[in-house]
């Protein structure tokens, strides 16, 4: 299946991510823009102001506290995103993120053959690199929040960020130029790694998603946890299977397995192995696909 | 079988877990401010010398396969 045919096929959510761009980054940021409308917030909105990484950050680096305070919007967001993908699957991931929309899109409008393209294959290793990334980050949130280590750098959210690189190279498209200084070597590796090496240079455009999110990372832990109790997944029924492993390479989260069953902790609800396939089936409740 | 693979996820997520605090750490010297650090910019260069080796290594399982098919 090519570009077009899988754009075709999955447009909905395509357009779901032309509208995250347009809920959640500045100029724009209408969904906080109406958030904020409400509790008569008069701050300007930025796709900051609903930073996936800080609340968690904050927990892990003892300053439970902040959650409660000006920034709760910010934390009611990102439970908001994990309670969710308890009942949904990571869906804000799949279809509102306009990180990983961008790195996608980006991933499938540049034809770079997939030769061309890293990939693992064994979805295990995956799953032990994703989870050892974020220990990493809540190790050295805590070694910063507790004064273990110097925060010179500030906290290793905002260090490497792709959200601000995002918002960054937004506000410029839309006129407002970014300060030199923003470019320092934090935000230009982040840049490199979200767009260049894990948009471009990986299978399916989501390699920050896949290594570096830990709001992605824990919202997998959610979708699998929901998934155990009889909440939304996806199944595969190995009576439809042809064994083509089309949907392994369409995945953009590296998923599938090489037994072709879901991978819970990397899927993120986004449907393409479903609309690809006959051999995948959303599922509710505790029925397992066989039946 | 089942054990090596076991230990080949444990040891990918030790590297993970380990490899994040130590490029917080490594960083340090440079403030933020690109070259300013005692590796002279090199952690630019690594990200890149890194996916190319992998392609790399990639290519060259490619080719292999492609050699042994061409062989009578």
């Amino acid at each position: 299946m090519n570009s077009i045919e899988t754009l075709i096929k999955n447009k909905w959510r395509y357009i779901s991510f032309v509208a995250g761009f347009f809920l959640f980054v500045a100029p724009f940021a209408l969904f906080t823009r109406a958030v904020y409308l409400i509790v008569g917030n008069t701050a300007e909105p930025t796709l900051h102001s609903v930073c996936y990484r800080m609340p968690i950050d904050w927990i892990f680096g003892g300053r439970f506290y902040s959650i409660f305070g000006s920034s709760w919007f910010m934390a009611a967001f990102v439970f908001g995103v994990i309670i969710s993908s308890i009942f949904l699957g990571a869906a804000f991931c799949g279809w509102l993120c306009p990180v990983g929309g961008v790195s996608e899109a980006i991933s499938r409008a540049v034809p770079i053959p997939n030769k061309f393209r890293l990939r693992i294959r064994d979805t295990k290793l995956t799953v032990s690199l994703r989870y050892g990334f974020l220990v990493g980050f809540i190790i050295v949130a805590a070694l910063v929040g507790y004064k273990l280590a110097s925060d010179q750098l500030g906290s290793i959210c905002c260090r490497y960020c792709s959200s601000a690189v995002l918002q960054n190279l937004a506000s410029a498209l839309f006129g407002n130029l970014s300060a030199i200084e923003y470019w320092q070597s934090g935000a230009i590796m982040s840049l490199l790694f979200w767009l260049v090496i894990g948009g471009l240079f990986m299978s399916g455009g989501r390699g920050w998603c896949l290594f570096f999110c830990p709001l992605g990372a824990i919202s997998g832990l959610a979708h699998k946890a929901g998934a155990k109790l009889g909440f939304y997944r996806v199944e595969h029924r190995p009576e439809a299977c042809t064994g083509c492993k089309r949907c392994q390479d369409l995945c953009p989260m590296w998923a599938i397995k090489q037994d072709h069953n879901v991978e819970r902790t990397l899927c993120v609800n986004c449907k393409e192995c479903v609309s690809a396939c006959k051999a995948y089936k959303l599922l509710r409740g505790r029925k397992i696909a066989d039946n | 079988m089942r054990i090596i693979e076991r230990a080949k996820a444990w040891w990918a997520f030790a590297l993970a877990a380990s490899a994040v605090p130590t490029s917080y750490l490594i960083a340090m010297p440079c403030g933020g401010a690109c070259f300013g650090c005692p590796m002279g910019g090199s952690c630019f260069l690594a990200y890149p010398i890194l996916v190319a080796l992998a392609l790399g290594a990639k290519g060259l399982r490619f080719s292999r396969r492609l050699v042994k098919k061409i062989k009578p």
